[in-house]
């Protein structure tokens, strides 16, 4: 294989390189708060907003990340909405991954059992108060691993995005094996970079949960 | 007929090929996991190794990439297939790597005692792994095995690059010729939707049949 | 070097169903099992009994390979694995094939029950028949069905495990264990995990086993069975044979320190009764 392709596509490469790291970054920020606030909600709001939010979570965990791309791409300007694909795909990837945190932050919220709350309302605290110093650290060792799971999802779906035209990594070299008609090693070179990426993710996830974990030690 | 209600034939068919590439695909899967499932397992520190790569791989490389392999390097070696084969091998040898990490689950969940009081009667390994182990495996993987069905047919939709006339396909040919994205595309959503709706209830109906007498909580 | 002892070329008067002679067993560093031997003759019921954590049922699971050992070697009528075959690799197959004739020749009876909760409470007796012993579905079924009966548990031939009792299920355990005619049965605390309302039942079940001359070993707690039913007592403590004598020696005279001060609480409980139990123990 001409090793000389990558030197020649090597800026657009690291361009795509950028893209995917920025939205998936971004795009992830953005999940994990939206998503930590609908669980939240889930949680412990009234009866009505449970189930509006029910209905938002269902539907971006029961269809295609694909679909609701195509819907906001191509369907958004007939509602005045006209965005560029980048924005839409890092809208669309941090909606969707809103949904999957928020069912991790729901459960976290219901693994933690009535007592505790009762304890701490016992002595006067604030429930805010609560939130920051009970709930919260417990809920993290337990949310930790699936989270890690969603984030590498959430960066092999960035891949997804070339099919918008987001000038992401697959998007560029896709772009390549068009251009050299050089198929086969330009995708699987792209799949190794996949694969350091995601068990790097993977790695500082477990590192993350023996960290944090700790207190559980016996 | 209409052209809406022709459009809206070819989006059943659309969806009957998203179903059909599926389920093959997840049978695909359902076979090869099994054995790298067993190589896993295996005593062999070659064999574990070649399975622990294996699941590493297909599942921290994106689906699309890996279609896009499959879909180039059949014909490189030779096979010439339609896109709808080659989609679902991608889909197989993709899902493969979940399924085995599933099934790998359900394994070790068994106490050790099943396989000692078999040890103990005589029973040869593969007797053992056969009638001891491998049902109650597949047993407890059950509830994983069917959410990956689900999971698979949302993934379905990126068969559509790779030239399958999948749901995501067709609602695209529709929405060129008909020009209103959001009534298309909106119901090729709901479509997935009802169709994982659907394969939800189903296995909780073949999770419940499974387990009626024999589970009380666990194994 | 011959990897297979033929004992029967130098037989003695009733020559021993299992030996265990000179096993010794290491986790890491740390030994569990000290040098230990003791012999089995037919129809005899040895009674291993000792502190938790004093290597009794890691001693019974190496008679039957379920625990490796480091030295020593086991025989089972006239089948011998030793240290030696199982480090090396020469004889190896031989070895294997010694290991599982010794495993179709001797049942066990495990603690947590171990049946098979996919299968029937016929299926759990009758498969091993079927599988190892190459009998046909139906001679297998009757079979089973007779080694239920004897357990008392005909009715729930067709019922799932998960439906029977601590107790039926430990007697299922014994029919499964029964059915393959084993010439002994290995029993690892069958009793411990069940509720004390349900030992009884499974007690009697072995108690007719040792009437019928069924050779057992049997690890337990339960004083009372190895003061009745044992020929011989085995004390194992911190993984060493401090003891073996029988049942009355052991139970109420023991000259071993560790022995007497680990059946205190027994003894104690049962100074009254413990005379009449031992002389019901006479066979």
């Amino acid at each position: 294989m001409d090793m000389s392709l990558f030197v020649r596509y090597g800026p657009q490469i690291l361009v795509g390189l950028k893209y995917t790291v920025v939205i998936w970054v971004i795009g992830s920020i953005f999940a994990i708060l939206l998503g930590f606030l609908l669980g939240f909600a889930l949680s412990f709001g009234n009866r009505s907003m449970a189930l509006l939010l029910r209905g938002y979570v269902e539907f971006f965990r029961g269809t295609p990340l694909l679909a609701q791309l195509f819907l906001l791409y191509y369907g958004g300007p007939s509602v005045g909405i006209t965005l560029d694909a980048s924005t839409v795909g890092l809208l669309g990837l941090g909606l969707y991954g809103s949904a999957y945190f928020a069912e991790i932050f729901r459960a976290g919220f219901a693994s933690i059992p009535r007592s505790q709350f009762e304890a701490a309302a016992s002595f006067g605290i604030p429930k805010l108060a609560q939130l920051r110093y009970v709930t919260l650290p417990q809920i993290f060792v337990l949310v930790i691993p699936p989270s890690t799971n969603l984030l590498i999802v959430l960066l092999k779906d960035t891949a997804v995005l070339s099919i918008l035209t987001v000038p992401e990594l697959t998007f560029q070299v896709t772009g390549m094996t068009i251009e050299t008609f050089v198929f086969i090693e330009p995708f699987v070179a792209l799949a190794a970079v996949y694969w350091t990426l995601t068990e790097l993710v993977a790695f500082l996830g477990r590192r993350l949960e023996v960290r944090v974990g700790r207190y559980l030690q016996p | 007929m209409s052209q809406v209600s022709q459009s809206a034939l070819i989006l059943l068919i659309g969806a009957g090929t998203t179903l059909l590439v599926s389920l093959a695909g997840n049978a695909l899967g359902l076979v090869i996991g099994t054995s790298i499932c067993l190589m896993r397992l295996s005593q062999a520190r070659f064999a574990r190794a070649i399975a622990i790569a294996y699941v590493s791989f297909f599942r921290g490389v994106p689906l699309l990439v890996q279609l896009l392999i499959v879909f180039y390097f059949l014909p490189a070696v030779g096979l010439d297939m339609p896109p709808f084969v080659a989609a679902i091998i991608g889909l197989g040898i993709c899902s493969a790597a979940y399924q085995a990490e599933h099934l790998r689950g359900g394994f070790l969940i068994i106490p050790r005692g099943q396989a000692e009081a078999a040890h103990a009667l005589g029973y040869t390994p593969t007797q053992t792994r056969r009638y001891i182990l491998i049902p109650q495996a597949m047993r407890a993987a059950a509830p994983a095995l069917v959410n990956e069905i689900i999971l698979i047919v949302k993934a379905s939709s990126l068969v559509s690059v790779v030239g399958v006339a999948d749901l995501m396909r067709v609602s695209q040919n529709i929405v060129a010729r008909d020009l209103r994205p959001i009534i298309w595309y909106a119901a090729a959503a709901l479509i997935y939707f009802i169709i994982n709706v659907v394969l939800a209830r189903i296995g909780q109906a073949v999770e419940w049949r499974l387990n009626v007498g024999h589970v009380k909580g666990t194994l | 070097m011959t990897q297979i002892a033929d004992a029967e070329a130098a037989l003695p008067a009733e020559p021993d169903l299992i030996e265990v002679s000179h096993l010794s067993k290491w986790y890491g560093t740390h030994q569990v099992l000290k040098d230990v031997s003791f012999a089995v003759k037919p129809s005899e019921v040895v009674c291993i009994i000792g502190p938790s954590g004093s290597g009794k049922s890691t001693l019974l699971r190496c008679v039957n390979f379920l625990e490796d050992f480091q030295q020593g070697s086991v025989t089972v009528r006239g089948k011998t694995v030793d240290y030696t075959t199982w480090r090396s690799g020469e004889g190896a197959r031989d070895m294997r094939s010694n290991i599982n004739q010794i495993r179709r020749e001797v049942a066990m009876v495990f603690q947590q029950f171990n049946l098979w909760p996919h299968m029937t409470v016929l299926e759990n007796v009758a498969q091993p028949l079927v599988l190892v012993h190459g009998n046909d579905r139906r001679q297998a079924r009757e079979r089973a069905l007779h080694m239920l009966e004897k357990v008392g548990l005909t009715a729930k031939a067709d019922e799932y495990p998960i439906r029977l009792s601590g107790g039926q299920q430990q007697r299922v355990g014994i029919a499964r264990a029964l059915a393959v005619e084993p010439a002994a049965i290995l029993f690892d605390e069958p009793t411990s995990s069940l509720d004390p309302e349900l030992v009884g039942e499974v007690l009697q079940v072995m108690k007719g086993l040792a009437r019928e001359g069924m050779t057992m070993v049997v690890v337990t707690h339960e004083m009372h069975f190895a003061a009745e039913v044992a020929d011989r007592v085995i004390f194992l403590d911190d993984g060493a044979k401090a003891e073996e004598g029988v049942p009355s020696e052991i139970l109420l005279n023991s000259r071993n320190e560790r022995t007497r001060r680990f059946l205190q609480t027994w003894v104690e409980r049962n100074s009254l009764f413990g005379e009449n139990s031992l002389r019901s123990a006479q066979k």
